[in-house]
């Protein structure tokens, strides 16, 4: 009978739906501090990062375990990648980029599992962070430069007629910084989502030659793990190149 | 099912809702600044604190074996220089050994010659002796002997001491040779 349903509706696919956000406690609409599946998942990634850097280095060992393994790989990871972009000089901010890389890389992980939340692949969550960056960068630029920061948009380097066409480019290109920091790390989560989730609706239809799509749906989904670990470098890694230009902003 | 399309006639693209913006963004802040504290408070310093003192335990550790690698060194020459004043010393106690058996040895032969010699003087005089009295026998003998046979065929007096004195010349003459 169900199955009549279906096939009279014909194939219905709502790959956005899993993005909507909505209240977890309660059946009220979303008020601006309703506890959401957002805030869940973002909870959800709190405990995970506490298990993974507190609960992975409990036992402080010389020789460490596999999991304090990873733990402190990850910590020399992150730390060397600020180290040889921005420089030594930019190691007291390695607790902020390590933040930033921690909270994307356990969304961009977590939203993996079936029937959950991806925080990140809302603009407003990445726009929020990447404006965090854009205007920190912006604030440490000018306490540590002064006006000198705005040598960021004067090319010396160049030809004197050209450097004033640079600055114009080089001042639109700063700005357009953030946008496309925040689009790239939410479009690249919702895409692959979406797609996974239309493959899912596919499967649903198919009856035996459903299959095809559960084949595409695995392989989309190592796909995913890859760019969920590449996008949480990639957001840190153009943190750390936009800080470089805050702490050394001369061509 | 009623609510279910509602809930995709809702969707649209949920990224472009700007009303759930500010929830968001509280969220956001709340967990971003927790994360923080728990990175910043805990989990830094205490990763920093291994790290830190695992690169001092092995700092001090290659600092410890370089020091036993030079004591290591120092023992090695001291042990070389001990082997060649012992290999100096036995070669000086081999040769002056060697040389205190060549004395002896000298010594020995030089007693030896003397005592050689003395030995064969002592024996020249007791062959001399012995020849001597030999000789002295051989005369009697002889004498004895030729007189008996003289005896036997002329049985005359005066003969006896003519050929006794003949024989103790012939006698005489084979000792002189």
């Amino acid at each position: 009978m169900a199955t009549e349903t279906e096939a009279q509706k014909g194939l219905e696919i709502h790959p956005m739906d899993q993005f909507l956000v909505t209240p977890v406690l309660g059946d009220g609409p979303l008020m601006w501090y309703s506890f959401s599946n957002t805030a869940m998942w973002m909870a959800i990634t709190l405990l995970g990062v506490i298990i993974f850097l507190v609960v992975g280095t409990r036992k402080k060992s010389y020789v460490p375990d596999r999991f304090q393994m990873v733990v402190e790989l990850i910590y020399g990871f992150v730390r060397n990648m600020v180290q040889d972009v921005a420089g030594r000089d930019a190691l007291p901010f390695f607790p902020y980029i390590m933040t930033a890389f921690m909270f994307v890389i356990f969304s961009n992980v977590l939203g993996l599992i079936p029937m959950s939340f991806t925080p990140t692949s809302h603009i407003a969550v990445t726009a929020t962070l990447a404006l965090t960056v854009f205007i920190s960068v912006t604030v440490i630029g000018f306490v540590k430069h002064g006006l000198g920061f705005l040598g960021l948009f004067w090319i010396s380097s160049a030809p004197l007629p050209l450097r004033p066409v640079l600055a114009v480019i080089e001042i639109m290109s700063y700005f357009v910084r953030p946008i496309s920091h925040s689009i790239r790390l939410a479009g690249n989560m919702m895409a692959g989502h979406a797609m996974i989730k239309v493959f899912a609706a596919f499967a649903g239809v198919m009856g035996l030659g459903a299959f095809v799509p559960i084949i595409a749906i695995s392989a989309v989904y190592g796909l995913e793990l890859l760019v969920a670990f590449i996008q949480a470098y990639v957001f840190t890694i153009l943190t750390c190149v936009y800080l470089k230009d805050a702490l050394h902003p001369q061509h | 099912m009623a609510a279910e399309n509602n809930v995709s006639e809702q969707a649209g693209i949920p990224q472009l809702e700007f009303s759930s913006f500010p929830n968001q963004i509280l969220w956001l802040v709340v967990f971003l600044l927790a994360i923080f504290i728990v990175v910043r408070m805990i989990a830094l310093p205490r990763i920093g604190q291994i790290v830190s003192q695992r690169e001092k335990r092995i700092k001090t550790d290659l600092e410890d074996a370089r020091k036993l690698n030079e004591k290591i060194e120092g023992l090695e020459n001291s042990i070389e220089e001990t082997l060649a004043a012992a290999k100096r010393f036995s070669e000086g106690k081999a040769a002056e050994t060697r040389n205190e058996i060549l004395e002896m040895q000298n010594k020995a032969l030089e007693e030896a010659e003397v005592t050689v010699k003395a030995e064969v003087a002592e024996a020249e005089k007791r062959i001399e002796a012995i020849q001597d009295e030999a000789l002295t026998n051989i005369r009697a003998i002889a004498n004895e002997a030729a007189v008996e046979i003289v005896n036997q065929i002329v049985p005359k007096r005066g003969i006896l001491d003519e050929i006794s004195g003949v024989v103790d010349a012939k006698v005489q003459g084979k000792a002189s040779e």
